[in-house]
């Protein structure tokens, strides 16, 4: 029972960053969206890829982004932001959290909401048509 | 293009944060407290030789299964086994302080119109059912299927004379009551106005239940 309590203990920092980066950053919709991405850049990014499997797997995007817009709206995905990224903030310890964050407190007077205007409306993913025709260059 | 992406960096961010201050760790703790409970089973096994230990089943599908029938609540006292939007009106007009009968208005304009749409029941719009099928609290918005694996209701409750069947299970008055599916679809479809959700729906009719 020691050893127990005493793994849950040294467990629960990394449990807590696990939680608030599954739970809240990832509980935005825009966010679990583009990180979906990564399977896709990595595969640009690899050496030898053929110019048709990067093509085909754009293809896929096409239709990922369509299931994806079908439901999405953005003016709620914003509101969750601003809450999500402002509770990841405010209950994750400094040491613990991406150095990007930084970015709001230098650029936006530690303003959530006016750096959600700017991911919002600067983001390519936000809008289904600018999706598509990204996808459609490769 | 995708790499200077505001939302995309972000994510990658909090995803690269992770993995580097906390993935390795978070991994490896999980693991010793997993063995941990492998040791805590054993003791538990060895304390309580005789006792039947149950299996955790949570994640696992479990089914009850039964007939959809009425029952007899009490002497002279018979219920039917479905209820109807006709019946909860009059229910209303009868008890009219009872919050359980309180409805919007559009509902009772859809009621006097009989607008049910594809859903009504000979003329009558069913809404809840009750069937034998043993449930227990937890079982709330489980599924309701019939013979054929069609969705025909979800479970949201217990019938009062069959509250004690956790401790015993009498056929005669346990009952589950489930809201029927016809409902569930005739208020999205022709109360709140949202076809568009039916519309995805693969909707079976006349399947002779």
């Amino acid at each position: 029972m020691n050893d127990f309590e005493h793994l849950y203990k040294e467990l629960s920092p990394f449990s807590k960053l696990n939680d608030f980066t599954s739970e809240a950053a990832m509980g935005v919709e825009l966010l679990s969206y583009v990180n979906g991405l990564h399977s896709f850049v990595a595969l640009c990014q690899r050496d030898s890829v053929a110019d048709s499997t990067i093509a085909k797997s754009a293809l896929k995007q096409i239709e990922n982004a369509k299931g994806f817009f079908k439901n999405y709206y953005l003016p709620a995905d914003k509101k969750t932001f601003i809450a999500m990224i402002s509770l990841f903030r405010r209950n994750v310890p400094d040491s613990m959290q991406p150095l990007y964050l930084k970015t709001i407190d230098q650029k936006y007077g530690g303003d959530v909401a006016k750096y959600a205007d700017f991911v919002y409306s600067k983001s390519y993913f936000a809008s289904q048509g600018n999706v598509e025709t990204l996808f459609t260059k490769f | 293009m995708i790499l200077n992406d505001p939302a995309y960096m972000l994510a990658d961010a909090f995803v690269a944060n992770f993995t580097n201050k906390a993935s390795a760790d978070f991994n490896s703790l999980n693991s010793g407290i997993n063995l941990l409970q492998r040791n805590y089973m054993k003791a538990q096994m060895e304390m309580q030789s005789g006792r039947k230990l149950y299996p955790d089943a949570n994640l696992s599908l479990r089914l009850a299964y039964g007939n959809v029938k009425g029952y007899k609540a009490r002497d002279g006292v018979q219920f039917n086994y479905y209820t109807t939007l006709e019946g909860l009106i009059e229910k209303h007009a009868a008890d009219p302080r009872n919050e359980d009968f309180f409805y919007p208005a559009k509902l009772g304009q859809l009621c006097d119109k009989k607008d049910y749409g594809r859903y009504g029941m000979n003329g009558e719009m069913p809404i809840a059912f009750v069937a034998d099928n043993h449930t227990t609290g937890g079982n709330s918005g489980s599924p309701v299927l019939n013979g054929k694996g069609e969705l025909i209701g979800i479970n949201f409750d217990r019938c009062w004379e069959g509250t004690m069947s956790d401790i015993m299970f009498d056929d005669a008055v346990c009952r589950n009551i489930s809201v029927d599916i016809r409902y569930v679809l005739f208020i999205i479809d022709k109360f709140a106005g949202a076809k568009n959700l039916v519309d995805e729906m693969s909707i079976v009719s006349d399947s002779g239940n």
